[in-house]
């Protein structure tokens, strides 16, 4: 289905965005990760998806790691922290972010208020 | 720890082994981390678990092929991590890639050798040697020992360039291939 394509488009074009706003205030470890995006069907990928990613951008140097033996028979866990590279580049991608969110408002004012567009062929 | 999961384990560090071994390691931990929250804090059972991380191939070919894509760069432990991936990639994509993998490395040991044959080519001449089987010949025109010599480091160059671009090519394919596993998955 052409949708779901879009879809999986648009979730790999904002995957690296979402982790690095969730991950800026403050450090979650995979799990946590996996489990908060789940919340937005969108959003949601697997473990073969986000662990690579994660190692991707700790490698980039955008984040930071660190294993943290936790208490109460809980397992150890990797925390990912983001950092200012990172912060810098979540910046940078906010800004873009708000610049395709305006173009996209824009464009559907216009056509809710009967402008011109021409209409695409095929789509209803 | 289960026998199915520590099984499950096992195979992904077998699949895992074109990595370094810290990066290996370093994932391991990872997955028994996450396996281990599942079961204990999430109450899933260990079929439930594997069901969920997809199989050993799967996840390990995932990280396999971010790790062969981050960059374009050539070395023979990123030639095996790629052989490892296409072994797991599949029946479609097995002949695309090890012809382009194999003809790359073949444009790469001809850039490597022509200039070689070109000195020999060149030294024999100056030292009154003929050496008969190396010879640089563009149809009928066959150029002197000394002016073969910068010529075969011309073809040497475009050899090499035509090597990497065919490298970066690939590279490409297996970010593709990488993207719609995903997407499949």
């Amino acid at each position: 289905m052409y949708i779901d394509e879009w879809k999986s488009q648009i979730r790999r074009g904002t995957l690296e965005f979402c982790i690095l706003l969730m991950i800026r205030t403050r450090a979650c470890y995979g799990y946590e990760i996996i489990s908060r995006l789940e919340q937005w069907p969108i959003l949601a990928a697997k473990e073969s998806t986000i662990y690579p990613l994660l190692r991707r951008l700790l490698k980039d140097g955008f984040l930071s790691s660190y294993w943290q033996e936790t208490t109460e028979g809980l397992p150890p866990r990797k925390y990912y922290a983001i950092t200012p590279k990172g912060q810098e580049y979540l910046e940078s991608m906010s800004c873009e972010w708000n610049h395709l969110s305006d173009a996209v408002a824009a464009m559907k004012g216009e056509i809710e208020n009967g402008c011109d567009p021409e209409p695409v062929s095929g789509t209803d | 720890m289960d026998a199915t999961l520590n099984q499950y384990l096992e195979q992904i560090e077998k699949y895992l082994k074109p990595l370094s071994p810290t990066e290996r390691a370093d994932i391991i931990r990872e997955i028994h981390s996450e396996m281990l929250e599942l079961k204990d804090c999430q109450g899933l059972s260990p079929q439930q678990i594997t069901a969920r991380l997809g199989s050993p191939k799967e996840l390990a070919s995932a990280y396999l092929g971010d790790s062969i894509t981050e960059n374009f760069s050539f070395s023979w432990n990123k030639l095996g991590k790629i052989l490892a991936f296409y072994s797991l990639a599949g029946l479609g994509f097995m002949f695309f890639l090890p012809c382009i993998s194999v003809l790359a490395v073949g444009l790469f040991l001809c850039a490597a050798v022509t200039p070689l044959a070109g000195l020999v080519n060149l030294i024999g001449a100056l030292t009154g040697f003929d050496v008969p089987i190396i010879m640089f010949q563009i149809g009928p025109y066959t150029p002197s020992p000394i002016v073969s010599f910068p010529l075969s480091i011309l073809v040497s160059v475009v050899l090499y360039l035509t090597g990497m671009g065919l490298w970066r090519v690939m590279i490409k394919y297996i970010r593709v291939l990488s993207a719609r596993q995903r997407m499949l998955g």
